[in-house]
Formats: structure tokens, sequence, C-alpha cells
């Protein structure tokens, strides 16, 4: 009698770290990892890829998203006692959301909702920077609350004013709204690598990151951050991925929303594939959601 | 042929099976490369392959026959012959294969087989793939949890 020996949970975690790496997929290689206890203590958790929130009315209690992993579109469902209200904003698995389109934005009418369950908001800043002509709207601020109304408990901190929580880093790059007065041949929309600064928290200075040393770098509406591509072989090196808040162009009545990637060594742009934001403009921007098991 | 007397090797499987194989092909597995070197280059010898039995050494011996005159192939064709040597491998050959690479040091296999493990999981659920490998869940309610929340992120 042949005593039975297979024992697939039992393989040498080698072997189980080979199999693991090639399952590039995010989602493969989580149910790789949830499969028993032993593969499970053989693989390392990685983070996850965020999703881009596609901008698209609402109307059910769905929201689309892309993922940039595999390239396809996804939905996530959204509780019901948000229906009609739209995102605005996303931050590590939380979305916010607002009630009206036109009305003057209110705090009163942001709505957090819980797609994870962890919650971290970045307020970005809407309108030009009185103090510094070269922030615009879509000067992003990471990891910092830029308050876009007077601080409460602090009346030295005014309505748009920086204000650094002891949080990680900031990130900011920018993407200009106008032609570039410096430099004509950069035209009103088009890219412009700026900089990608990072803020200590300990001592608030501001310092200029040259190199992404490998990484992709999200770059949004709501937040920017770096990923290990070591970790993700699918995304690509020292490239900025982005988007950015609906720009309305001359002649162009609705604006226009983007998505992409920056190389940064090379300077190319490149569209990725299959990525659905050929839209027109919707007041539901495009943002980078990343998950709350990403902190 | 005649003059170049070959070296041989006799490997002895776990259920006492012996196989009689050139020094090459055997040299493939670097557990039995290194076996023979430290036992200095006297012919006749006897290496016993512990834990692997005669119907996975054969199979694991097919591979290193191939790959020891991979010289003589195109790329290509090599690539071919492992796509179809792994095919044919059933699953209780296919974990035996793995493991008998792993213990004999045949990273080339062990790639082999990991990648048919892979392509055999890809775009499956975990309780799927515990159902194919015949795997017990043994997670706690609360590492149950973690998964869910985990899972919650990349499904839908």
């Amino acid at each position: 009698m042949k005593m039975r020996m297979v024992r697939w949970e039992n393989l040498p975690s080698d072997i189980i770290e080979t199999i693991s790496d090639l399952l590039p997929n995010g989602t493969d290689y989580i149910s790789f990892r949830s499969v028993c206890t032993y593969w499970r203590a053989a693989t390392s958790k990685k983070h996850n890829i965020p999703f881009l929130i596609v901008p698209s009315e609402i109307s059910r209690n769905v929201h689309n998203v892309f993922r940039v992993s595999d390239q396809e579109t996804r939905r996530i469902m959204i509780r019901q006692e948000i229906l009609g209200k739209k995102c605005c904003e996303a931050s590590h698995g939380y979305l916010i959301m607002v009630t009206t389109v036109n009305a003057p934005m209110n705090i009163d009418h942001l709505y957090l909702v819980e797609v994870d369950c962890h919650l971290w908001v970045a307020l970005r800043y809407n309108y030009p920077d009185p103090e510094n002509s070269r922030v615009r709207r879509v000067h992003l601020a990471v990891g910092a609350l830029r308050y876009n109304y007077p601080d409460l408990e602090n009346s030295k901190v005014k309505k748009g004013a920086f204000r650094f929580a002891a949080i990680l880093m900031l990130w900011a790059a920018l993407r200009y709204k106008y032609p570039d007065p410096e430099n004509s041949k950069v035209k009103k929309g088009a890219f412009r690598f700026a900089a990608i600064l990072i803020v200590r928290p300990m001592n608030v200075a501001i310092e200029e990151v040259k190199d992404l040393e490998g990484r992709a770098f999200f770059f949004g509406l709501n937040q920017s951050f770096w990923m290990s591509t070591e970790e993700h072989t699918q995304l690509k090196k020292n490239c900025i991925y982005y988007t950015n808040f609906p720009l309305r162009r001359e002649d162009d009545v609705y604006g226009h929303q983007d998505f992409g990637t920056f190389d940064t060594a090379t300077h190319k742009i490149e569209r990725v594939l299959g990525s659905p934001l050929e839209y027109s403009f919707t007041w539901v921007p495009s943002a980078w959601l990343m998950s709350r098991h990403n902190i | 042929m005649v003059g170049v007397k070959k070296k041989m090797v006799t490997l002895v499987s776990s259920d006492g099976v012996e196989f009689v194989v050139e020094k090459r092909v055997a040299e493939q597995s670097l557990f039995i490369k290194n076996a023979l070197n430290e036992g200095g280059v006297e012919e006749k010898v006897m290496i016993p392959i512990p834990k692997v039995t005669s119907d996975t050494l054969s199979s694991v011996l097919e591979y290193c026959e191939k790959h020891a005159s991979a010289t003589e192939f195109q790329e290509n064709e090599i690539e071919e012959w492992d796509k179809e040597y792994i095919e044919k491998a059933d699953l209780d050959l296919l974990y035996y294969l793995l493991q008998a690479s792993y213990s004999m040091s045949i990273m080339g296999l062990m790639e082999l087989g990991a990648k048919k493990v892979a392509s055999l999981i890809r775009g499956k659920s975990p309780q799927e793939i515990r159902e194919l490998f015949n795997i017990k869940n043994d997670f706690t309610p609360e590492q149950e949890e973690e998964i869910r929340r985990e899972m919650q992120w990349n499904y839908e």
C-alpha cells in the first residue's frame, strides 16, 4: 500500500516563495497567501496597488475604479445613504463625498464614506496660493492638512494655509494649468515636471527629491505616495502615475480629465493601456484610492 | 564512441531502486555534484537519494538527461520540451518533482514546477486553490477577518 505523502501545504518555504514571485497580479498573490497558514507565513505581505477612482455619475450605489495592476475597471459598492452624492476625494480607504455639484462647497456637505476603515483626510487647496503664484489649483498636499477653511481651534491658521500635521511626508508635482511663461514649448495642460518635494515633519523643511530610486510615484488629487517597483513588478520604475483635477481648456466647455504615466528619466508621457479616463469633464474627479492596509 | 568511456554513477532511490546514469546527467543536481566532489572522483559510486521514490527519480532523471545535453538543442527546443514534460505530470507527480528538485538542488526543475503551480493558481479564489491541492483551511477567525479585509480591496 502506498502511503499518501502529498501535502501541498508542506512545500519548502523557498518553493512557496518562488511560486508567489510568479504571481505579480495582486489578486492572485493575495489569494495565494490566503490558502493556509504555512503559505501565508512563507510569503510577505505586499502593499496593495491603489485604485484610480473613475470619474462617473453615480446612479446606483456603485462606483467604478480602475486597477493599474491588471488594467481592469472594477466596481466598488457604496453604502446606501450616500446615494446621489458625489466623490470629490479619496484617501486611504475613504471616499470623501459631497452633496451638491454647483453649490459652493461647504464643510457641512462633506461626507466620509468608509471603503476600508481608516481615516486620513487631506483637503486640497482649491485656489491659487496668494503667497506663491507658482502654486496653482492643481497643486496638491499630502500627509499634511491644507485647510480649506479657517481652523476653529487656531485662528492663526487661515483658510488655505498649510498646516503641517505630524505625518509622514509631502510630495508634490505640478501639472500646469496655463502655458508656462518660462518655457513656451510647454503648453497649457501639458505635464511639466517641476519637482517632487518631500517634507520632513520634524523640521518642516522642504527638500527636493532628485531621484525616485526606481520607485513608482503616484500623484493625484488627494494624496501622493510612492511604491516599490520591486514589490510590484508591473509598475514602471521612476515613473509618475498621475491623475488630475479636471482642467478646462480654451474653447472647451467641459474640461478634460487625464491619467497616465510620466517617466522622470526620459520625460515621456504615456497613457496607461486600457485606462478608462478619456472622459469629458464630469465633476467627480479621478483620484487615487489606497487601502488603509498600506499605512 | 570507441575509447570514450563514459563516467557513470549509481543513484539509489528511497525505495531501493538503482539508477545507473552518466555522471554529467547526475551532476544536473547540485546535491549530487557536491556529493561526488566530496567523495573524490571514484568510479562506481553509489549515491542514495533520500525521500525520492523510484517513480519520481526516473522522471527527474529524464529532465536531467535532456538538460545535460541542452547545448545540442536550440533554446526554444528545450523550452518546448520543458513545457511538454511538465504538462504531462499530474498533480501528485508535480508535487514530488518539486520536493525532489528542492532536496536534490535542481534549480531549473524547481522553477519549471513552480511556474506550473503558479499557472494553476492564477484566477482562482483561495477556496478553489484549497480544493485543487487538497489543503485544509487552518486559519483562526481573527486571521480570516484580516484576510477578508485584504480580499475586499482586491476583489468585487
